[in-house]
């Protein structure tokens, strides 16, 4: 039952911009889109996204986002429609929050504004986000909706490899979708966990993470004439620690991990790429870099087989329940440009994390890449993603 | 491959107070009731069970931890002071991230929401993980409360004979041979769980008590009733169904 299931479409909107295109040539250009320690989807971005899609105008960002992405991706793939043998998967923690916290604050303090607060209220509960998106594309097949912190869309886009394989599905449309808030930017301030200016992965001198907003969706199938890369592994752990620190020694994290190499069945050494959560926080970096030395260079030297790693957050900030899916855009275009990013922003590597930086964009066609995931809650998600030619002649 | 059900649990608020462990383990003094309703209902359902260690978790809650998230709110909006704890019991998997701590649940884990069927897609995602092969046996449980601040809009949203209760409920799944292997009877088989959200049945069915994430509780109750088939209709008279088997041997 363990196959490699092809991707064949994938659509973002980010802080960089509308489209995968963009959000790569910040990544090459090493153009951040975060402003002010934060990600925002641009005020003309979303001006644009309601003149595109009309129909999807009068949602919540959330759903704006998610439908737009749905869209390119769905168009790549040339996917005219779901239909009822495909599945939906949508990931996302607050993505609905931010429609109805302003509301709730007002009626907190005055009882008067009951009914401002009744409305946004109806159009809270998360799983809301995935009805209206599925009413959006006329769906009516299997879905689900992931809430699993900031490891969701990673774990979104395992199962959705999962339902392929044992067959519940036929294709899945997967993703996630993010918005800034209240809750989320004052609750990381609070945890002192935020940075004002773009975040430095693995830097000694790093000071914080980058909340971010967005989506990102790909399309999964058995098969596929045009393939843009192959999901070929996944794995999940569980820290049992705290509910919002990472083991200090990455243990769940080189589970998952560990995980993810058995079932694509691959060593640590056929990984060119370890596209890390590197958010930029001392406690993740830390815990991540531990698990990844640990898993790839156990002896702790460094080789031509071990892999590189890197973090593309200091480009396109963290959009928690989002960022698993919008770093596997930018992993499916790694694979198709050979190219391996570098850290943005790692100007002095932390001498306790001792893995292997890229100096600078590592150019060459490779053909395995593993995406990573911590997420609050203890939740770790981690994918293999291979080279469309690797798997495309099997 | 048959799924069998190995333990089931509930609780709600009613049912704290007699509870000691909850009332007196320290790790519980900030937990939510959320936590505590999950909690309890887990141990419930594993009274006969001693292999958590291999269970993956799937936890189903449709609001979530809404109660922090209005209680955060509600202290940066009146006092300017953004409270921490607050913050990391208020989002949705808070829940889990505490019951896979107190219960040492090292495996794959998983929160779901899905408004009136949240119940039911918890449930499936327990069974994807054991038909997928990722994991021999299932932890899925469902919690949900609603906040006595946001109840009287709720009562408002819906019709005057719906009554919202909080509640949660645990399952304890796995296959007919990893039963055997553990020597535990299954006290029934999954057969379905089926969700109809764009179909409408007549309301004449009078739902009661309810919150979105109850299909477990409420299927517990007839497991041991033995029926074969539930029909549960939702505030929007769409309905989900589910279907089990009984031991026969």
């Amino acid at each position: 039952m363990s196959f490699p299931v092809a991707i064949s479409g994938m659509g973002s909107v980010t802080c960089n911009g509308i489209g995968p295109e963009i959000l790569w040539n910040s990544v090459i250009e090493e153009k951040s889109g975060v402003t002010a320690g934060l990600g925002r989807v641009s005020e003309s971005s979303v001006r644009g996204l309601k003149d595109l899609h009309p129909e999807a105008a009068s949602h919540s960002p959330a759903v704006l986002f998610a439908y737009a992405a749905s869209k390119q991706a769905m168009k790549q793939a040339h996917w005219g429609s779901l239909n009822d043998t495909d599945g939906l998967i949508l990931a996302t923690t607050t993505g609905q929050i931010s429609s109805w916290e302003d509301s709730l604050i007002a009626f907190l303090k005055n009882s008067d504004h009951a009914e401002p607060f009744q409305h946004s209220f109806r159009h809270q509960a998360l799983g809301l986000t995935l009805n209206n998106l599925g009413e959006l594309l006329n769906f009516k097949g299997h879905s689900l909706l992931l809430t699993s912190a900031c490891s969701a869309a990673t774990q979104a886009i395992a199962l959705a490899t999962l339902w392929i394989q044992s067959g519940k599905v036929k294709r899945c449309l997967v993703g996630g979708s993010e918005v800034l808030s209240t809750l989320t930017v004052e609750g990381f301030k609070s945890l002192q966990l935020l940075s004002e200016t773009p975040s430095t992965p693995f830097d000694l001198h790093r000071s914080g993470i980058n909340l971010s907003e967005g989506s990102a969706f790909l399309c999964f199938e058995k098969q596929s004439d045009q393939p843009l890369a192959y999901l070929s592994g996944y794995g999940f752990s569980t820290d049992a620690y705290h509910l919002a620190s990472p083991h200090p020694e990455g243990k769940g994290s080189f589970r998952a991990m560990s995980a993810a190499l058995k079932t694509a069945k691959l060593d640590p050494s056929q990984v060119s790429w370890v596209h890390a959560h590197g958010t930029g926080s001392k406690a993740n970096d830390q815990a991540e870099g531990i698990a990844i030395q640990q898993l790839f260079n156990p002896d702790k030297t460094l080789n031509t087989e071990t892999p590189w790693v890197s973090s593309t957050k200091n480009i396109h900030g963290h959009a928690l329940g989002a960022s698993g899916a919008i770093e596997a855009v930018l992993c499916v275009q790694s694979l198709q440009n050979c190219l391996i990013p570098n850290t943005t922003g790692l100007l002095t590597p932390d001498p306790n994390i001792q893995v292997k930086h890229p100096p600078s964009m590592i150019k060459g066609a490779y053909r395995h890449l593993i995406k990573n995931t911590l997420g609050f809650g203890g939740n770790n998600a981690s994918f293999v993603m291979s080279n469309a030619q690797e798997w495309g002649r099997a | 491959m048959r799924i069998a059900i190995l333990g089931t649990g509930t609780s709600n608020h009613h049912k704290l107070d007699p509870f000691t462990e909850i009332k007196l383990k320290p790790s519980f003094r900030k937990a939510s009731l959320n936590m505590k309703m999950g909690y309890q209902s887990i141990r419930e359902a594993c009274r006969n069970f001693s292999h958590l260690d291999e269970c993956g978790f799937v936890l189903g809650t449709s609001y979530g931890e809404i109660e922090n998230t209005k209680e955060f709110l509600k202290n940066f909006a009146t006092t300017g002071v953004a409270r921490p704890i607050l913050f990391q019991s208020s989002l949705h998997n808070g829940t889990l991230g505490f019951l896979a701590l107190e219960l040492s649940i090292f495996g794959p884990t998983f929160t779901v929401s899905q408004h009136h069927f949240t119940g039911e897609h918890a449930l499936s995602l327990g069974i994807d993980l054991i038909r997928g092969g990722l994991v021999p046996a299932c932890l899925v449980t469902t919690v949900d409360i609603m906040s006595p601040a946001l109840l009287s809009i709720l009562e408002r949203m819906y019709p005057p004979h719906l009554k919202w209760k909080d509640g949660a409920a645990s399952f304890i799944i796995s296959t007919e041979t990893k039963a055997k292997e553990w020597g535990i009877k299954p006290l029934a088989f999954l057969d379905s769980v089926e969700c109809m959200p764009d179909a409408k049945i007549p309301p004449e069915v009078n739902i009661g008590e309810f919150n979105d994430s109850n299909a477990l509780e409420l299927l517990s109750r007839v497991i041991q009733e033995k029926l074969g088939e539930l029909i549960l209709q939702k505030p929007d008279r769409s309905f989900s169904r589910i279907t089990w088997s009984h031991v026969t041997t």
